[in-house]
């Protein structure tokens, strides 16, 4: 009888660890993912980072009192290469969105460049890198709405308290970049 | 009884997801859900792709609706990649065209593994040189065929494995493939023989438990440990039915545990597209 009461208990404590280890697996693979998510979102500002310099090259020359804009996105540019943290890397990158959306808004102004072979294609491969920007921070904010949720549901909220889990944060686009650089005509 | 509870217990517990999308699912490489093709050329094109794809294992597909429905065009455009995950999971070699017709809008989407050669600037010029002059005269068979035909050329086959070393490797991928199944079905035979011959069936319910804590899952833990409890519940039975009535208990003889064998329905028609995924890379355009 006593025997009997020792071996249930025993076998309770164990199907609680399993749990425990059970959910912290589940939190880091999760954690993980994030981190590895945010990396294809760098990966991707890089790529946009390397393009701005050939599209400054064609466009420079016909454009030659927009001296302003370009110093910005040079700036801007600068100012990307020397960011360290990921907080840092994420706003400098804000700030190369919004000088990059300034420069094609003055696209507008020089038809000559609707009919540039050069410019267009330059324009798809801006294109095609801010619609990847895009495609990486909604699976980062996915990754992160799955993993914010599992931390915070019945009873795994609990559990995540006791193991130093707790929710992410998205990734909002901060104020002037809400519109995206408009790159087609 | 027991048998009765425990489907619909099984109903139960398994979370049931409903996707709402507004992605209508693929029929086929070429999906016109705006009819503006007819029969005939739609089926044209179909063996097109479907040649295509057997030569160089490429997958591109064609959709066509006829409203974005407020929808970006980009937006709409990675979302049905994502959802009929378009190329070969391993080769990422998918490209999708899609066209809606009222906005006047059209994107072609490219996997990962061909964003090599199909880059987002030669996307952009087949749209923009090659099907939007075609769509302008509103002749969408021709854009859409040369569209196609444009993007094969610049692709130009790499993924194209000689015929010979493709089934190769198909035939060994299949061999292992049915080895591994042997392998497993001879442990699953020797561990049913095992719960059955043990008169009590908590035993199926722990192993059962222990693989759904294992597969990360409390809901799965529970159904399974409930299935095995079942299973080996029925397996002792049998057992013991088979050992009473003087009947030989070997696997085979006994008719293979308590499985009926019911009839397998064989699949017609399309069965989905490989697997692949996309970055975003491609170009959208318009006419």
């Amino acid at each position: 009888m006593k025997l009997g009461f020792w071996k249930i208990l025993l076998g309770i404590v164990v199907v609680f660890a399993l749990v425990a280890i059970n959910y912290y697996n589940s939190f880091v693979k999760q954690t993980n993912a994030i981190d590895g998510q945010w990396k294809q979102v760098e990966v991707q500002y890089q790529r946009r980072f390397d393009l701005i310099p050939n599209l400054v090259e064609a466009t420079k020359g016909l454009m030659k009192q927009e001296q302003q804009v370009f110093g910005d996105l040079a700036a801007a540019r600068a100012n990307y290469s020397g960011a360290k943290t990921v907080d840092q890397k994420a706003s400098a990158a804000t700030q190369v969105e919004g000088a990059l959306g300034r420069l094609l808004a003055i696209f507008e102004n020089y038809p000559i460049l609707k009919s540039d072979q050069t410019v267009l294609r330059l324009q798809d491969e801006l294109a095609g890198t801010e619609n990847r920007v895009a495609t990486e921070r909604r699976r980062f904010n996915e990754l992160v709405q799955t993993y914010n949720t599992s931390v915070s549901v019945f009873p795994s909220n609990l559990i995540a308290k006791v193991l130093g889990f707790s929710s992410r944060a998205y990734f909002n686009s901060t104020s002037g970049s809400e519109n995206a650089p408009q790159i087609k005509f | 009884m027991l048998r009765k509870l425990s489907f619909s217990l099984l109903f139960f517990f398994f979370p049931v997801s409903i996707f709402a999308s507004h992605i209508p699912a693929s029929t086929g490489h070429v999906n016109d859900f705006a009819s503006v093709l007819t029969a005939d050329q739609k089926e044209t094109l179909e063996t097109n792709l479907k040649d295509y794809e057997s030569q160089t294992s490429n997958e591109i597909a064609v959709l066509i609706v006829k409203s974005l429905e407020d929808q970006n065009i980009d937006e709409f455009g990675i979302k049905a990649f994502e959802e009929w995950q378009v190329g070969k999971k391993d080769k990422d070699n998918g490209v999708l065209l899609t066209i809606a017709v009222d906005d006047r809008k059209m994107r072609i989407d490219v996997g990962y593994g061909l964003e090599g050669q199909l880059t987002d600037s030669k996307s952009g010029d087949i749209i923009r040189n090659v099907i939007s002059p075609e769509f302008k005269k509103g002749d969408y068979n021709t854009g859409i065929t040369s569209g196609i035909l444009a993007i094969q050329q610049t692709i130009a086959g790499t993924y194209s494995p000689a015929p010979a070393t493709s089934t190769k490797s198909n035939f060994s991928d299949f061999f292992f493939g049915i080895i591994i199944l042997w392998v497993f079905g001879s442990f699953v035979v020797y561990f049913f023989s095992f719960l059955a011959r043990s008169k009590s069936f908590w035993a199926g319910g722990v192993i059962g438990a222990i693989i759904g804590i294992i597969a990360s899952s409390i809901i799965a833990a529970l159904i399974l440990g409930l299935l095995g409890l079942l299973l080996d519940w029925l397996l002792s039975k049998n057992y013991q039915k088979l050992k009473a009535s003087g009947k030989k208990t070997t696997w085979w003889d006994s008719g293979g545990g308590f499985f009926t064998s019911g009839g397998s329905s064989s699949g017609g028609g399309f069965g989905g597209f490989g697997g692949g995924s996309s970055g975003g890379g491609g170009s959208s355009g318009g006419w």
